[in-house]
């Protein structure tokens, strides 16, 4: 059962990591650097109920906090570039977050052992949960409550007017601009709350790897992140939930098939992407799946 | 410090010549090709192949047809693949596919050779092949490295400029729609310009396994961000603007390796990029109507 339960966890942090690329998104542009905040997230959570003693969710918030800030500070400049431009350019923010965390030296005596992120060597014994006795059971049950309640968030997010905001600035920057809206705002907005997002997910894992190092926040989880919202689709924020179940339902069902899995990986994702070029729920299919509730909602109007 | 920088210069013009194709596909189709890194580093697994196949008796340069060629036909795979039958406007969904080719790539290539680091051929690599000047010594390999690249951007000249497929390359890439009323088959272009830069790569990717000595799968993704880093920096689309790019990011990476380290090289290459873009967003030589 425990492998269930750190599966399902696994799955959430994931979730927090494609939400936040799909925020960025729905402005119309791709992120290959929110790992970047994911790693940020991740260390400044960790230092803080390692090395400070901080409990466990003013941490995660305090993690979420920083790098929102950064998502800011970094939004500002790098929303000035555009398109595929950007995606490199915010790949660039990861790398430097990455190699950054390469020369970050902080320990401390905790309890009779140093402890603290060592460079490369990476960031040993973040044993928050098990000093406080949980269980993997015990730390699903947080992580599914509160990728539940972000799922919330982004649910009543997308039918209010940020929502749509987004998704305007998204489909033609010049004509939301024309229509008043400060498509500088929105942008730097959506990167901060894709910031947090990330930051979130990123102390949940390192909390629940109890281990980190540079070398997991590199390219494959930004192209992994990425791939979530792309294959999942942008048409509502099932879609990257989507996309991290496809993915999960790869690599676990694959599993069978041993050396050959991670070519049938690549072959998978190049067969969904002809099949469904706009994501496994784009915005065509959402459409059609409010007009088939909408219809059923009157029908079921009339009736009474 | 100044044969670093010599060496660093010398090893750029690779870097220039992975940047090239990207610039290249994006010229015309306005995409990126995640899967450019592995074609180049297939050709040049190709050619080894066929070396160590043969008994290690074949020449280098008919083992460099063979990569130029391989990778012409595996980039010809990836178009079809990856990029014909996606839709023309948008540009994430063969981002994606070719990431798939990426993994597909680099895995079989993993899987045929267990993931072992392989040596690969050298006939340069010996002291009578390097000049010295004082200090600074010149190896025959990077100089020809540097002589192919040259090589390559002339022939790309006289294709954009002196040839039809030139016209119509240059014709799909301001006005698509209006170059097709005149006769340009977009499909036809763009498997022909995704094939010239799979041979590109190929070239690259046998020069960059000679002058490095070994090769490992990993290499794949290695050439692909290079690449990408490079085409972003010198302004997507620009042929020129690749080259000055992978020169200025050959000599800073050979300058901040030699006096700090390689986390410091990365930290710098990077921040350099970034700040780049901030200032001007769409790269070194890049034209901003084209993409805003």
């Amino acid at each position: 059962m425990d492998y269930i339960y750190s599966l399902v966890t696994q799955t959430g942090i994931h979730i927090l990591l494609g939400l936040s690329v799909y925020t960025v998104a729905l402005t119309g542009q791709v992120s290959f650097g929110q790992q970047g905040f994911y790693a940020i997230g991740a260390y400044v959570s960790a230092i803080a109920t390692t090395l400070w003693g901080v409990p466990l969710i003013p941490a995660l918030l305090l993690g979420m906090a920083v790098s929102t800030i950064v998502g800011v500070l970094v939004g500002f400049p790098a929303l000035r570039v555009k398109g595929l431009y950007l995606a490199i350019a915010t790949f660039a923010f990861g790398e430097i977050v990455r190699n950054g965390l390469n020369i970050v030296y902080y320990t401390r005596e905790v309890g009779g052992a140093e402890v603290g992120p060592v460079g490369p060597e990476g960031f040993r014994n973040i044993s928050n949960f098990n000093d406080n006795g949980w269980t993997t059971l015990d730390v699903m049950i947080l992580v599914v409550i509160i990728v539940a309640v972000v799922l919330v968030i982004y649910a009543m997010l997308e039918r209010s007017r940020l929502g749509a905001t987004m998704r305007a600035v998204g489909a033609d920057e010049l004509a939301a601009a024309t229509a008043g809206i400060s498509v500088v705002w929105i942008k730097v907005g959506a990167f901060a709350i894709g910031a947090a997002a990330a930051g979130l997910g990123g102390g949940l894992y390192a909390h629940f790897t109890t281990f980190l190092s540079p070398l997991a926040f590199g390219l494959s989880v930004a192209i992994i992140a990425v791939a979530y919202v792309l294959v999942g689709g942008l048409g509502s924020w099932l879609g990257p939930v989507a996309g991290v179940l496809f993915f999960l339902a790869l690599t676990e069902g694959l599993r069978f098939l041993g050396e050959y899995r991670m070519m049938i990986y690549g072959l998978a994702v190049v067969i969904a992407m002809n099949v469904r070029p706009y994501g496994l729920i784009d915005a065509k299919l959402m459409h059609r799946l409010k007009d088939l509730l909408g219809s059923r909602a009157q029908s079921a109007r009339k009736e009474t | 410090m100044l044969g670093s920088l010599v060496d660093g210069f010398l090893f750029g013009f690779s870097y220039a010549l992975i940047g090239i194709g990207f610039t290249l596909i994006f010229g015309v189709m306005q995409k990126f090709n995640l899967a450019h890194g592995p074609t180049a580093l297939a050709g040049a697994y190709l050619g080894l192949a066929v070396y160590r196949l043969s008994g290690l008796v074949v020449p280098s340069y008919l083992l460099f047809a063979v990569a130029v060629t391989g990778a012409g036909a595996i980039g010809w795979l990836v178009y079809q693949v990856c990029f014909r039958f996606l839709p023309k406007e948008y540009e994430l969904a063969p981002l994606m596919s070719s990431m798939g080719m990426l993994i597909l790539i680099e895995e079989v290539i993993s899987h045929l050779t267990d993931a072992q680091p392989f040596e690969f051929p050298n006939p340069l690599l010996y002291e009578a092949f390097e000049f010295e000047f004082g200090d600074i010594i010149l190896r025959h390999d990077y100089l020809l490295l540097a002589a192919m690249a040259l090589a390559v951007v002339g022939m790309l000249y006289y294709l954009i400029f002196h040839t039809r497929l030139g016209l119509a390359t240059r014709a799909i890439s301001q006005q698509p729609v209006a170059a097709q009323l005149c006769g340009a088959r977009i499909d036809r272009v763009n498997e022909m310009v995704f094939v010239l830069s799979a041979g590109i790569a190929g070239a690259t990717g046998f020069m960059v396994a000679m002058t490095i000595g070994t090769i490992i799968p990993g290499l794949a993704s290695v050439m692909t961000i290079k690449g990408l880093v490079v085409a972003v920096f010198g302004g997507l689309g620009s042929v020129p603007g690749a080259v000055i790019a992978g020169l200025i990011l050959g000599m800073l990476e050979a300058e901040t390796s030699y006096l700090f380290n390689a986390t410091i090289r990365d930290i710098v290459a990077y921040l350099v990029l970034f700040a780049v873009l901030v200032v001007r967003p769409t790269g070194l030589l890049g034209k901003r109507s084209l993409y805003q």
